[in-house]
């Protein structure tokens, strides 16, 4: 990119400003992350969703003769 | 020949028009524009850019400049400093440091798949009706006995998962 053509500041080199990512970045993740979790923890258990899992290994077969 | 006569007709002036402004050298009046002139860039493959990055100096910055062409070693650190700071903008350190932005990147794809979440819940209570009678516990466990009863897909389906001898499922 074209850098800024100007009169150089002895200070502007030494310090970047902090960008929306450095002020924001962290709590914006860590936001993001909880929501996630939160909702899709209570849609796969509460929301009584079939998921259709595989009965091996999670159903006990019963008689169904009559 | 013609062009000539056409040119006696139309007067010699009128044809000058733009070109000869450029080459009286009309300061302000065209100039040539900033992107057609060589730019300085920071990329790592262009290790010196074609102009250095402070165009206009400031008499102080002049004077050293001056100091720079007589011996380098009557440099101080800091106007040496500031040397490279006249010709170059971010050095290469600056120039491959990362950023956070890949924090707000996840952030926010997490937020809107959470958001995905969300239609979920509004489809199951206002869209879905009930779950057919057939996935209830007891319909389920005899369907399931039923399916090994019949053997079906012994060979790596269902049945081969399930114990024949020991009435339970495969370890």
């Amino acid at each position: 990119a074209r850098g800024i053509q100007h009169t150089s500041v002895r200070q502007a080199h030494r310090k970047h400003e902090p960008t929306f990512h450095d002020k924001y970045g962290a709590m914006v993740l860590l936001g993001g992350a909880a929501m996630f979790s939160s909702v899709w923890g209570y849609v796969l258990t509460q929301l009584n969703i079939e998921w259709g899992f595989s009965p091996v290994g999670r159903i006990a077969p019963t008689e169904w003769r009559e | 020949m013609l062009a000539s006569r056409l040119f006696s007709l139309v007067g010699r002036r009128s044809i000058c028009t733009s070109l000869c402004l450029r080459a009286h050298g009309h300061a302000g009046v065209v100039k040539a524009e900033d992107y057609t002139l060589p730019a300085y860039v920071d990329r790592r493959d262009v290790p010196l850019p074609e102009v250095a990055f402070v165009r206009d100096l400031s008499a102080q910055q002049r004077a050293l400049k001056e100091k720079e062409k007589a011996s380098w070693s009557a440099l101080s650190v800091e106007e040496k400093v500031e040397l490279y700071r006249l010709k170059f903008n971010e050095s290469y350190a600056e120039m491959n440091k990362g950023t956070n932005e890949w924090k707000t990147i996840l952030g926010g794809v997490l937020f809107f798949l959470g958001f995905t979440g969300l239609i979920i819940i509004w489809q199951k209570h206002f869209m879905y009706g009930p779950i057919p009678h057939t996935f209830s516990e007891e319909w389920m466990s005899a369907q399931t006995k039923r399916m090994l009863d019949m053997k079906m897909n012994p060979v790596e389906g269902v049945s081969a998962k399930w114990d024949f001898d020991k009435n339970e499922w495969k370890k």
